[in-house]
Order: structure tokens, then C-alpha cells, then sequence
């Protein structure tokens, strides 16, 4: 095509040549129209494929790039995540690749821990230094002082972390963020995975808490299949009950809002359980040939969670009950999901059980339009870890987190500022930190920071300073998203495989290196084990190889003759995909499927998990236990819920994204903060305005922002956005909003799975001179 | 002559704005920060309004209304401006000529739907955030109004592209078009040609559920809305 040079632009676009000169003279504001006079507008621009990673849902994207800079990013058309559309936070992603604020080189501390003093030095000295520390521990014998805190590693980081700590010789690699959802999937399915759900043809979505248009991911694809219940299928229109204690977004779309009280989502299931059982509207099909424990289960459920009963626990009126029982039975297919929140109090697991039995109850496990059981892309396996006598010794102590106190738990992160201060099971000697930052988000800071000088060696590979990174000896920083290589499955939702593969767009802004390159660096370091455990070059050699398996599995969206040209397809497309779904269950289902899909001792569903007796959990059916609130309710009168909004983005330098500050609170027309949202009457009660500061104060801390008045929260509930409120990570994140996680006690712990419950807290709202 | 307009789905919207951010990058907006985002001056040429919650606890009402420039077919801004600098293009759009403008804001003060921005500031992207600049659109001087120009430069080179190839722009590109609709998540907006009886945007501005705001002003908006349920 023709080129159009600037002026040529200027003009179709109506903007005058003399008003362009104009704008030529004014500077530096200007540099955009320099680029244009560099290239043109058909010449040097490509689209690049990444993948976006402002959240864990992690949407194939297009970025545009003219003369070497990004300037746009857009979805991927290609990925069926997200279909060619972002969120808002996908739109702001440029702000993280050219953020003033970014490390610009590897970091040694300077001044005492936490002073913030830094001396700059070299990738060599910061990965010999650091491989040398690390060696030095492993040949003493002591490789499992070593541990790993991450939080939700994007794509296959989360593995290739594990690996290199199973090849250094720790047990200790540690996810800071669990889940109780898919352990509930583990019990009843055998699955330990998040479900998906088949929404493009659910016809009533019975939504527990889960933010489906605001933090809850596959954020795009739940979107999208949202307008498509809407008005995809002319004539059907889907029904969506988002059950929730706040008039949340989702809430305001659904067609029926029915506030709860929080954390009881699982009796109310049980509610709902006991109308479709004793008005027999269960699939008896389904329970009798892919159902184990059902008669003890449903007897438990009729003898204790009667709708009268149920009503006086969660505040919901025994008709709702009733009605939205008979509707969910009545309506297939029909889908109940928990949402995050719902794990998040002290019954997290057992409130996530009672809500999925409801898919069994009415059949919806692996029909379509029901749940689905998310597949993996076939990815190579990878190879046999060397092992050494360090790495044999190593592995086989205890946990330093301990989550063995826990019958569910895979991890306690929380427990790590004890078991660091206590030195027990060991002391611990060193602490890795990718996308983890307890001091801000996990509960009693004060113990981490205590916790964090007993140390002999932290390492942040993250690429802004942040509250924990403010302790680090070596800070080696990551690069952005855009300047990497990531592969990334799918989060659970279609079902179907797939992999989204993202590239570097642009040349690394700063001295950076990508954490997947550092860890293989690390590794060849230390060599032995570790060094042979890890036989690639680098982190895209290392995705190229697993990438393989797609390759040889022969199925899927892209076909090759040579590896060179599969890979060179995958990173030219951003994605691999497989798009069929076999159901097990619904008309012409795959028999077969089934022992995929109930993997559990019995092969079925379990209603009463096997894996309870297994491991000496003497809990009795239908396992249900209220929640345990932190702060009494004379003092406390308050339930304290913590929300995530669309424009909170996730991980390093996250809130220091100067746009999303300024579209974070449509609902209250808020921006550049967060607020407490406040029943107008409760409010009024204690003489509390709008827009006026308080002190909002738990058990476990206190802390003062602006309150919102909103109708859509119930009087005895206060709301406060969370993922504000840093003091450091940038000029735009430090600051900016009050920080609702020093509310949340150490002790409010779901006694299964050892997570926090961050919802479980209460609180007083009052203005300082009441104080 | 086309007839630039849009629709959007209220029923399929889901407040999530990635329309105003996608607009505020594409369109090299620069933020306002804290205190001039407190005193109304964030500039989104294509924003969220949501409508009051009406009622009371728990029997609310709330609505999600994304608004760009309705480009009205009547436009009061372009009656007001003393000095020629906002007009219509041809093909309906309306337009700012920045070297024009003196600033005055009387077009901001006649606009019903509040879609015009004065820049009190020269506009700042902090090194090295100006390295993300779209090089498509200019960044506007400090003194001049500012708003949606239904992404004009996406147009035009859509345009310049067929005429290339030697033939007319097709519906099905449209949904490339402005930023906000090629990003919308929930597919809730269509962009095309209203005066072409068979494009989409064409079909469903005459829907049972089409409507404008403010139809009574007679201003004659080119962005029509489905309404919800």
C-alpha cells in the first residue's frame, strides 16, 4: 500500500500542517510525532504476540509496536480466552513497560535492611554472589534453609520455580496464594483444579460470591460469556442470582441481587440443598450411577439445614430459599460457583463443598453448559531431576511452613514469620521472593519484618521495590511482561487445551533479566545437580523444549513439519489450541470420560470424600461449620468485606499505574484511593458523612481513609476496596489509598487448608475524636 | 456520504470501562492525577457514567451508561464556537481543528453529554511513559478543548486501506474501529455506517430497544443505546 507520510496523516485525520508545526515546536510532548516522522504510519509497525499478566488470567494480546517502542496493546483474536478484547488493566499494561518507577539494574543493599540505601551492580556479581550463597548452604548440608515464597507465578514460572528448588535441594517452595475452590474439586472430583464452567450455555448461573465481572478470572472470557447469556442465544436468555453481601458490579447486572450474610454462603447452599432433596428435584440419574456418600450427605442436609434454620443463619428469607432452590433444579443446565471471597473466611473449604455438591445435586458436573474439568496442553514432560546427596538430604525434611498442620494444606505461608522466629523445624537461612509481598499483603507485618532480620540472605526478583523487597540484601529485578518470554495454559474455564505463548515486543528498557533466564543462570552457577537439571541455554530454550510435546501430541491448531517452524508458528500466533471438549455426561457424552472426571477413590462424585477418612478428619456430614468472626460484636459491630475491583491490576508495580487510578470506583465515583463503604443509615447513626475520614479498626489493626456512602451494602457490613495503600513501589502506588490487609489477623485461619481468612474479620468504624 | 455512528448494548455492557482506558491510551490522554482528578478535570473522552443507585437497601436499581461523543448529527458545540475551530466533517463527524481553538470552552459549556475537556495543562507523560505515545494521534497543547473523535485516525486509515485496494470499507472491519469497540469485552458496542441500511449499527439503531440520551434536546446523536431487560 501507498505510504502516508505524517503530514499526509495530519491532514486526513484534520488537523492542519500548521497546527502540526505547531506541535512540532512545543518539545518533548512531541515525541510521539517524531516517531511518526521516522517511520510511517504502513511502514516499520508490527504486531507482536504476548501475553498479559496484570492479572492471573492471563489474556493473549497483540501489542503494536512502531520503530522498536510499544504504542498499543490489543487482544489476541486468535486466543480463546479472550477473543481479541482486554480489560482495562490489559489497556494500562504499556504504563508497566515504561514505568518511570522500574529498577533499572540488579540492586545490593547498601544501608541497614529496610533503610532503602542500594548500591548498583552487575548481573555477574548479583548471580555469582547469589549462586555462591546459595551453594555454600547446600554443600554445608543445609539446602532446605532455603525457601522460595511466590504468588501466583505466571504461566509456567510456578514449575520451573518448583524445579529449581527441588533441584537445589528445598522443600520449600512456597505458594503464598492457595486455593480452597479446587480443593473442593479435589475432594468431591479428584481433580486438583479450579472447575471451569461451560457459561456459553448455562442457563442459570447461581453465583455465590464470585466477582464474575470484576476479580474474578478468566476476567475477559467471564465478560464475554456473560453478554453472550445475555444476548448470544436469541430467545434464551440465561438467569444469574449473584448472592453476595455488597451491591457489587456483578450484583447490579445480575437479574436478582440477594444479599447474605458473609460467610455463610455455605449454609445457604445447604438451604438450597435441602428444598431440591426433599422435593426430590435431584438428578437421580446422575446420583445414582456417578454419586458416592449421597444418602449419609442428603440425610445430614434434611436433618439440620431446613430453610426456616438456614434463614436465621445467613439473613436470607426462607422464600429467596425456597424459590431460587426450585429455579436452580428447574432450569438445566444450571451452574453454582463459589467465588474467591468464599474462601476466605475461617469455612472457606467446607462452604466451596457445599456450593459445588449443588452442580452434583442437579447433574451439571460435565454436561454441556455445566462444569467442565479444565485439560492441560500436552506439554513435554520434563526431564529427571539430578539428584545429589544434597538434593536427596535436603528433600527429605520437613516443610519449614509447616502445612502438615493442616489436613488439607499445600502450603502456610503465613506460619513463616513463626517458624523463622522460632527456628523450628530449622532456621531458616535464606528467603527467595518472586510477586510476594507478606509485609503488605499478609496479615501482621510487624512479625515478617521481625521475622525477615533473622535472615541471613533475602533475594527479590521483582522489578519495583517493594514493602518485603525494602529488605532484600540483592534485588534482581525482572523484566516487564512485554521484554519476556511466557507460555501460559489456560485458567480454568473452557475446558479445552490451550497455550498462550507471549515474546519479547521491545528490546529490555532497563538492565533487567527475566526471572525464568536468572533461575537458569542460577542454577548453571551452582552446577552439579542443579546445573544438570536444567540443560537449557535459557528460558525460551527451556519453553521451546516443553512446547515440543504440543508438537508430538499431533493435535491442536498448529501443524508443522519442523520444530523450528511449530515454535516459529506458536510465537507468530501467541497460541496453541485444541478446541474440542469431550463431555462425559449430556446427550451423546464420552462414557468414558467419566473416569477422567471423577477421579476419586470411588470413581465418583463423592459427596462424602474418601479422602476425609484417609487422612483422619473426623468431620461428620455435611461437614458444614459456620464462620468464626475475629472481634467481638459489641465492640466489633461491623462485618468487614474486602473487595477487588476491575481496575485493581495484580503483582509488582501493579498500583503504580497512573490511569487505573483514575477509573478504580465508578459505582462511588472514587478515584486515586480507596474508601469505606458505609450503609447511609449506619453511617447516619454515627454521625458519619460522606467523603469524611475515619478510623476503620479490627482486632488486629487500624487504619483511616474516606467514607463512601452506598446504598448497596448491607447495614451491618462495611466494604473497603483492597489493593491500595502501598508506602512504597512507585510515585503513583505510595500513598495512594489505605492498605484494608493490616485488618486481617494472623489467626483467622480456615482450619483445613490453613488459609487466611481475610474476610473474617470485624470491625469499628469512628472519627478520630471518638477515639 | 457514510454516516459514522455507534450503538451500545446497555443489556451486554458490564460497566468494566475498558472502553475508556483503551480509549485514554489509543488517544495519548494523559492522566490528570489526584488533585485534578478531585476537582473533575481526569479526562476521559470516553467514560462510564453510572447512573445514581436508586432506592433503598436492598431493593437498588444502578446503571452503567458507557459514553463517548454522540458526534449529533445537530451539534450544539459546533453552533456556539466563535471562531470555526469544531466542525463537521463530511462524513458526520465532529471534529476539532486544535490550531483554532481559543480555548474558550463555550463548546464545553453547550455540550448536553458533557464529552469536552479543556487542557488547563501542557499535557505530561513522565519519562519515559512518553515512549508508549500513539504516533497516530498528536498530543493536544495546553489551552485548547479537547474529545472523542471516534478514533478519526483509525477511520481514515481504514479507509486510505480500501481505497487501496480498491474498494468499499466492509461492516465486518468496523469492529477495528474506534479503540473502545475493537476492545470491548463483552462485544457490547458496533460501529459502522448508519446511512447504510444493511450495516449492523444501521440494523440495530432501528431495534425496538434503540434509544438516545437526551433525544428532546434535538441534537440528533449518532450514538444510539440497546436498552437492558
Amino acid at each position: 500500500m501507498k505510504q502516508i507520510s505524517r503530514r499526509t496523516f495530519l491532514k486526513l485525520a484534520g488537523v492542519s500542517a500548521a497546527a502540526a508545526a505547531l506541535y512540532e515546536s512545543s518539545g518533548s510532548i512531541l515525541h510521539a510525532l517524531n516517531l511518526v516522522d521516522q517511520t510511517t504510519l504502513s511502514g516499520k509497525e508490527v504486531w507482536v504476540a504476548s501475553v498479559c499478566q496484570l492479572c492471573p488470567a492471563e489474556c493473549g494480546l497483540r501489542v503494536r509496536v512502531v520503530g522498536g517502542l510499544a504504542v498499543k496493546i490489543e487482544g489476541n483474536l486468535q486466543n480463546p480466552n479472550n477473543q481479541g478484547r482486554t480489560c482495562p488493566k490489559g489497556q494500562a499494561g504499556l504504563q508497566l513497560l515504561y514505568n518511570p518507577d522500574r529498577l533499572q539494574t540488579p540492586l545490593k543493599r547498601a544501608g541497614e535492611r529496610g533503610e532503602g540505601r542500594w548500591q548498583a551492580i552487575s548481573w555477574r556479581e548479583a548471580v555469582e554472589t547469589v549462586a555462591a550463597r546459595l551453594q555454600d548452604l547446600r554443600l554445608g548440608g543445609l539446602a532446605e534453609r532455603i525457601a522460595f515464597l511466590y504468588d501466583r507465578p505466571p504461566g509456567l514460572l510456578g514449575e520451573t520455580i518448583a524445579r529449581f528448588c527441588q533441584t537445589m535441594g528445598t522443600p520449600n517452595a512456597i505458594d503464598a496464594c492457595p486455593d480452597a475452590l479446587s480443593q473442593a474439586v479435589f475432594l468431591t472430583q479428584g481433580w486438583a483444579s479450579r472447575p471451569g464452567y461451560d457459561l456459553d450455555r448455562t442457563r442459570y448461573l447461581l453465583s455465590f460470591n464470585h466477582a464474575l465481572l470484576e476479580s474474578a478470572q478468566p476476567t475477559v472470557r467471564l465478560l464475554r460469556a456473560y453478554s453472550f447469556m445475555r444476548r448470544g442465544r436469541p430467545g434464551d436468555r440465561g438467569r444469574i442470582v449473584q448472592i453476595e453481601p455488597r451491591l457489587s458490579v456483578t450484583a447490579v447486572k445480575a437479574d436478582e441481587w440477594v444479599p447474605i450474610r458473609p460467610g455463610t454462603e455455605g449454609a445457604l447452599a445447604l438451604g438450597l440443598a435441602w428444598v431440591i432433596l426433599r422435593e426430590r428435584l435431584y438428578d437421580h440419574a446422575f446420583v445414582v450411577e456417578h454419586c458416592h456418600g449421597f444418602e449419609a450427605w442428603s440425610q445430614a442436609v434434611l436433618q439440620s439445614y431446613s430453610p426456616s434454620g438456614v434463614a436465621a443463619l445467613t439473613g436470607v428469607a426462607e422464600e429467596t430459599i425456597k424459590r431460587l432452590a426450585r429455579e436452580f433444579a428447574g432450569t438445566s443446565p444450571a451452574v453454582a460457583v463459589g467465588g474467591e471471597a468464599v474462601d476466605q473466611q475461617t469455612n472457606g473449604l467446607v462452604s466451596q463443598m457445599a456450593i459445588h455438591s449443588l452442580n452434583a445435586l442437579v447433574g451439571s458436573i460435565d454436561i454441556p453448559g455445566g462444569v467442565v474439568m479444565q485439560r492441560s496442553p500436552p506439554l513435554m514432560s520434563w526431564p529427571g531431576v539430578v539428584m545429589d546427596d544434597v538434593t536427596v538430604q535436603g528433600l527429605a525434611q520437613a516443610r519449614i511452613d509447616g502445612p502438615e498442620r493442616y489436613p488439607l494444606a499445600h502450603s502456610a505461608s503465613h506460619r513463616l514469620p513463626e517458624a523463622i522466629l522460632d527456628g523450628s523445624p530449622y532456621p531458616l537461612e535464606a528467603l527467595l521472593l518472586y510477586r510476594a509481598n507478606p509485609i503488605y499483603d499478609a496479615p501482621d507485618a510487624e512479625a515478617w519484618r521481625e521475622a525477615l532480620k533473622r535472615l541471613s540472605l533475602i533475594v527479590s526478583f521483582d522489578p519495583f521495590i517493594e514493602e518485603t523487597s525494602v529488605y532484600a540484601d540483592y534485588i534482581l529485578p525482572d523484566h516487564t511482561f512485554l521484554e519476556r518470554w511466557i507460555a501460559a495454559p489456560l485458567w480454568p474455564s473452557l475446558g479445552f487445551p490451550m497455550l498462550a505463548v507471549g515474546q519479547p515486543v521491545v528490546e529490555p528498557l532497563n538492565d533487567t533479566r527475566a526471572l525464568g533466564d536468572v533461575l537458569i543462570q542460577l542454577a548453571h552457577q551452582v552446577g552439579g545437580g542443579p546445573g544438570a537439571s536444567f540443560p537449557w541455554t535459557d528460558y525460551a530454550e527451556l519453553l521451546r523444549f516443553r512446547a515440543g510435546g504440543l508438537m508430538a501430541s499431533g493435535r491442536g491448531s498448529i501443524r508443522a513439519v519442523t520444530a523450528d517452524e511449530f515454535w516459529r508458528e506458536l510465537a507468530a500466533r501467541g497460541v496453541w489450541v485444541d478446541s474440542s471438549y469431550r463431555f462425559a455426561g449430556g446427550d451423546g457424552g464420552d462414557l468414558k470420560e467419566w473416569e477422567t472426571v471423577l477421579a476419586t477413590p470411588s470413581g465418583k462424585f463423592e459427596f462424602t470424600p474418601q479422602v476425609f477418612e484417609d487422612r483422619g478428619i473426623s468431620l461428620s456430614p455435611p461437614y458444614y461449620a459456620p464462620p468464626r468472626y475475629s472481634g467481638a460484636e459489641d465492640e466489633y459491630p461491623f462485618y468487614l468485606q474486602l473487595c477487588t475491583l476491575m481496575a485493581q491490576a495484580a503483582g509488582p508495580g501493579a498500583a503504580n499505574l497512573s490511569h487505573l487510578h483514575e477509573l478504580y470506583g465508578l459505582h462511588v465515583k472514587h478515584m486515586w484511593g480507596n474508601w469505606v463503604e458505609i450503609n447511609p443509615e449506619a453511617a447516619h447513626a454515627l454521625d458519619i458523612d460522606d467523603r469524611e475520614e475515619v478510623w476503620v479498626e479490627s482486632p488486629a489493626g487500624k487504619i483511616r481513609l474516606p467514607v463512601r456512602l452506598y446504598e448497596g451494602v448491607q447495614p451491618d457490613t462495611v466494604n473497603i476496596p483492597a489493593g491500595l495503600g502501598h508506602t512504597v513501589g512507585g510515585r503513583w502506588a505510595a500513598g495512594v489509598g489505605a492498605n484494608p490487609e493490616r485488618l486481617v489477623s494472623a489467626r483467622q485461619v480456615d482450619e483445613l487448608n490453613g488459609m487466611i481468612a481475610r474476610q473474617g474479620m470485624r470491625v469499628k468504624v469512628y472519627k478520630e475524636e471518638e477515639a | 456520504m457514510p454516516k459514522w455512528g455507534m450503538v451500545i448494548d446497555l443489556d451486554k455492557c458490564t460497566g468494566c470501562q475498558a472502553c475508556s482506558m483503551a480509549c485514554r491510551v489509543e488517544n495519548n490522554i494523559p492522566f490528570a492525577g489526584p488533585e485534578q482528578a478531585e476537582i473533575g478535570r481526569a479526562k476521559w473522552w470516553q467514560e462510564v457514567l453510572d447512573r445514581e443507585v436508586v432506592g433503598h437497601y436492598p431493593a437498588l436499581e444502578a446503571q452503567f451508561v458507557p459514553r463517548p461523543c454522540m458526534h449529533c448529527e445537530n451539534p450544539p458545540c459546533v453552533k456556539v464556537c466563535p471562531v470555526g475551530a469544531t466542525y463537521q466533517t463530511e462524513d458526520g463527524l465532529v471534529a476539532m481543528d486544535y490550531d483554532l481553538c481559543i480555548g474558550c470552552r463555550m463548546c464545553t459549556i453547550a455540550c448536553p453529554y458533557a464529552v469536552r475537556y479543556f487542557n488547563w495543562f501542557v499535557p505530561q507523560f513522565p519519562v519515559p511513559l512518553d515512549q508508549g505515545l500513539n504516533p497516530d494521534v498528536p498530543v493536544r497543547p495546553k489551552g485548547v478543548v479537547e474529545k472523542c473523535t471516534f478514533c478519526i485516525h483509525r477511520l481514515r486509515a481504514a479507509q486510505a486501506r480500501a481505497e487501496e485496494e480498491g474498494r468499499e470499507l466492509r461492516d465486518a472491519e468496523m469492529v477495528n474501529l474506534p479503540a473502545c469497540n475493537q476492545v470491548c469485552p463483552a462485544a457490547a458496542r458496533y460501529f459502522g455506517d448508519l446511512e447504510d441500511a444493511g450495516s449492523t449499527v444501521s440494523r440495530l439503531a432501528r431495534s425496538p430497544r434503540a434509544f438516545v440520551l437526551l433525544e428532546e434536546l434535538g441534537t440528533e446523536p449518532k450514538v444510539y443505546y440497546l436498552k437492558g431487560e
